[in-house]
């Protein structure tokens, strides 16, 4: 039984004892049974630091009596802190920015506070603030990434000058110099440019290529690259190339040819060979490896 | 009986200032600033003892100290990094066990440490303070059917989380 079999308060019925025994005995089936079983018992014997009932009564007598007079001198934050570093084990609340990135041929999946997903392609990165993601579902993106968003309040990711606004969906977004596009995949996508902006339903994408604006169909359930394939509708071939580039980690020289011939197609994330050969062959570009990380091309 | 009376006051004191302590704590994961809070709430209701009904001291205490935290933590411009604070029971079981299960334990910290705070605060009410969720639902403020979601929520979240890191 997977997660979203369940119904939303299913877990919550199960931790307190409440299901029936025939709920009870398929969950005992499953697969994540045990590891849920694990999170149960331990949970289980987590205290607290021990509290001084008393000696806090007594403080707050003495600050009712006072009559709060007197400014307290230190921050109250500081003295915390103070006092956690004599702790030594425990919880790490961080409250700063949250940065994940992928390296040349990387990919990662990254679970938001929310539980929605980031799914993020080769050389990409992401930047977001736990603290305030209860109050501000927003992301900062450089590179390329699928997003499959929570229902919730006002999602957006924000890219250069770029933004995409969502209430729970999922679309993917590709963010390079000069180089905007949104695909959806479900719910509705509000995608801005300068220049232009539009609202996107399951199939319709929306792109900025050095500020062209336009928009287009597609007919797709997740992004090709999620499968090992990077694919691409009437891009401009330099485009192509710097896909190529971060992928494989490659330099490539293109000398002469015409970077603004546009490619429809796809190529694999995983074959470098097979890889150049379905975009160039397809351009009439010949390619020679020069050294294992330098392709050069030229014009056929 | 009037909450302005030191015997009531102090009883109610007693009855709910742990829990609203732990609960401020669940949000922002300051120990120190969790029980200032909580004590702030209390001078407060101690200054509306006049007001205040004794049956409704209870939700005049958490709705008082979730204000001050959420004023506090609106201006708060600096906060590093907290620590810890959540110990664990000893136990008695051969070391290799234990060992395993500190590991366990240490995932599970961080990872409640990554939840939302909407759902840690409802986690670890359950977990720690072992309240039930008719009782959250009225400490945090939303329905039953809500917390049991959170909960929920949270277990899902947590599983992920820790198999994210193995």
């Amino acid at each position: 039984m997977e997660d979203n079999k369940k119904d939303n308060t299913f877990l919550a019925r199960w931790i307190d004892g409440k299901l029936n025994p025939k709920e009870l005995a398929d969950f005992e089936k499953s697969d994540e049974y045990h590891e849920y079983k694990k999170i149960a018992e331990a949970s289980d014997s987590l205290v607290m630091p021990k509290y001084d009932k008393e000696k806090a009564y007594r403080k707050l007598l003495g600050e009712i009596k006072s009559a709060r007079k007197t400014k307290q001198l230190v921050p109250s934050w500081l003295t915390g802190l103070a006092a956690s570093v004599l702790i030594i084990f425990g919880i790490y609340f961080m409250f700063r920015s949250t940065t994940v990135t992928t390296d040349s041929g990387e990919t990662l999946v990254h679970i938001l506070p929310d539980s929605s997903e980031v799914v993020l392609n080769s050389k990409s990165k992401i930047t977001y603030n736990k603290r305030s993601w209860d109050k501000q579902r927003s992301i900062k993106l450089e590179g390329e990434a699928f997003f499959k968003v929570r229902r919730g309040a006002k999602f957006e990711v924000l890219s250069n000058e770029n933004t995409v606004q969502v209430l729970g969906t999922e679309f993917n977004i590709r963010s390079y110099n000069n180089f905007f596009e949104v695909t959806c995949f479900k719910g509705k996508v509000k995608a801005m440019a300068e220049g232009g902006q539009a609202i996107l339903l399951p199939g319709q994408a929306f792109r900025s290529i050095h500020s062209r604006i336009e928009e287009y169909t597609f007919e797709k359930e997740i992004p090709d690259w999620i499968n090992g394939e990077s694919s691409f509708v009437r891009v401009p071939i330099l485009h192509v190339i710097r896909a190529l580039e971060d992928n494989y980690k490659l330099t490539i020289e293109y000398g002469n040819i015409d970077l603004s011939q546009e490619f429809t197609g796809s190529f694999s994330l995983t074959d470098l060979n097979l890889a150049l050969e379905t975009v160039f062959s397809a351009m009439n570009i010949t390619y020679s490896m020069k050294d294992s990380n330098t392709i050069i091309l030229s014009g056929k | 009986m009037s909450i302005c009376e030191s015997n009531t006051f102090k009883r109610v004191f007693d009855k709910y200032s742990e829990t609203i302590r732990n609960f401020i704590y669940y949000k922002c994961g300051d120990l120190e600033k969790a029980e200032d809070l909580t004590q702030e709430a209390f001078i407060k209701l101690w200054n509306n003892c006049a007001k205040v009904l004794l049956d409704k001291a209870k939700s005049f205490l958490f709705t008082v100290a979730n204000n001050l935290f959420l004023n506090d933590y609106a201006h708060e411009k600096v906060i590093l990094q907290h620590r810890k604070l959540i110990t664990i029971d000893q136990n008695t079981e051969t070391p290799q066990f234990i060992i395993e299960e500190e590991e366990f334990k240490q995932k599970l910290k961080n990872a409640i440490a990554n939840l939302t705070s909407a759902q840690r605060e409802v986690f670890l009410l359950n977990r720690i303070d072992k309240k039930t969720y008719k009782e959250i639902a009225v400490i945090v403020g939303i329905s039953e059917k809500a917390v049991e979601k959170r909960m929920h929520n949270a277990l899902v979240n947590l599983r992920k989380e820790i198999k994210n890191h193995i």
